[in-house]
């Protein structure tokens, strides 16, 4: 699935522009411990969570995660945006909270 | 065995509970050199010598085990002058050799070797057939695999902590003969992992392959991050492009950890209300670094810092 198609099945804004929107995504993470996401996260997965400070991007960059969902419509710092931007990670916002987020992209067919 | 060899087994009986899990066939090794009643003892000799081996299991043409050849065999066969002769009359036959099954405890495994002292017990199925051989640079490997690493942790730290060279790699850690260097130097959480990051950039030019880059990053992130988090942010990092992998050394001159086999317990931190807040503290930092590093040395003592020493290996086919 590709990145632009998570955007579409999530009520939700980009803020990182045309980042990342045609890379191809196998997997889902969702957990907001950012040690679990280093260590049990694929490469190449969406991860949904609560953060939005800086370290969710170089989480993002370690793991190889193309795409971060900001759940429960927590502000992301523009200087997070530009960051992202920058290591080439989209970053997703919603409102809704991370599990109805995780279920959506589940019957996607997201794994 | 020498004197010291026993002496390490008989300790491993202390740890017995420990290791209950694994069993014979975690243990053995599966790739064997075997001969047939047929070949002749100066053949078992031969392979012996090149091989390096103490003993070679004897089996008939379906893998069944029927007997096995020690160098002590060997050495008699030499003084006796019969050398030249076939394996099957001179060999241990099968009804005398201590063998185990593939589902023996390490308990048992360990008091068998304590009690018999020979070099190598096979391992064989309900069926006779020949499985593996077990020695005891068998069960020190298997029990070192679950360790992945070392923790000094006594009086000897201090000592350590200061020293110049690595414990892992005894010409490595001179600072400027290090690939790669970064001082960490930062109390704000959300700049920790920059060192990292310039390390995997450096790391993806020289063109290891992503995995491996993904286990060198995520060791040394955590490090870093605990540097920041637990040690006022004054550290350092250094890392030794090898060409089997990678070395990584992470310093920092902080309060140290109080005790070191707690913090390796996942779910364990001792982090501050407002970080764990931003999902750090979450007590994996350390089981995240075991896990991708090959090997790992943490020095600490409290009040005199913390020394992390990774070794990340090149694994064909895997990296």
């Amino acid at each position: 699935m590709k990145v632009r198609e998570i955007i579409e099945i999530l009520d939700c804004e980009v803020l990182t522009g045309n980042v990342n929107l045609e890379e191809e995504v196998k997997y889902g993470y969702t957990s907001d411990l950012l040690s679990e996401v280093i260590g049990k996260a694929h490469p190449d997965s969406v991860w949904i969570t609560i953060q939005s400070h800086l370290n969710i991007v170089a989480v993002a960059v370690l793991v190889g995660i193309k795409a971060i969902v900001v759940c429960e419509g927590k502000t992301v710092d523009p200087k997070v945006v530009e960051k992202a931007i920058q290591e080439k990670v989209a970053i997703i916002t919603t409102r809704e909270n991370s599990f109805r987020t995780s279920g959506k992209l589940y019957e996607a067919g997201l794994r | 065995m020498s004197e010291i060899e026993l002496d390490l087994i008989s300790h491993l009986s202390e740890y017995k509970r420990i290791f209950s899990f694994l069993t014979a066939e975690d243990i053995m090794k599966k790739e064997l050199i075997t001969l047939t009643p047929e070949n002749y003892l100066s053949e078992a000799r031969v392979i012996m010598r090149d091989k390096r081996i103490s003993g070679i299991p004897i089996v008939d043409k379906e893998g069944k085990l029927v007997g096995l050849v020690s160098t002590e065999r060997i050495i008699r066969a030499l003084e006796e002058g019969i050398i030249s002769n076939k394996i099957k009359e001179y060999m241990t036959p099968r009804e005398k050799i201590v063998y185990f099954s593939p589902k023996d405890t390490f308990e048992k495994i360990v008091e068998t070797f304590e009690r018999y002292r020979y070099g190598r017990y096979p391992v064989i199925d309900e069926h006779n057939k020949l499985l593996g051989l077990i020695t005891k640079h068998d069960i020190l490997r298997a029990i070192l695999k679950q360790f992945h690493s070392i923790y000094i942790h006594d009086r000897r730290r201090e000592e350590y902590l200061n020293r110049e060279v690595s414990i892992l790699a005894s010409d490595k850690f001179i600072e400027d003969k290090a690939s790669f260097r970064y001082d960490i130097n930062t109390q704000s959480i959300s700049e920790a992992g920059e060192g990292t990051a310039l390390l995997k950039k450096v790391l993806e030019k020289r063109g290891y392959h992503r995995d491996f880059i993904r286990r060198v990053s995520i060791g040394t992130y955590e490090a870093e991050v605990n540097v920041v988090i637990h040690a006022g942010g004054k550290g350092l990092i250094l890392a030794f492009f090898e060409e089997d992998g990678v070395v990584v050394f992470v310093r920092d001159w902080g309060p140290g950890i109080e005790d070191i086999d707690l913090a390796m317990k996942e779910g364990f931190s001792t982090a501050p209300d407002h970080i764990r807040e931003l999902g750090f503290g979450a007590g994996m930092g350390l089981p995240n670094m075991r896990r991708a590093a090959d090997r790992l040395v943490i020095l600490s003592q409290s009040g005199k810092g913390t020394r992390v020493e990774m070794v990340f290996n090149l694994k064909e086919g895997r990296d």
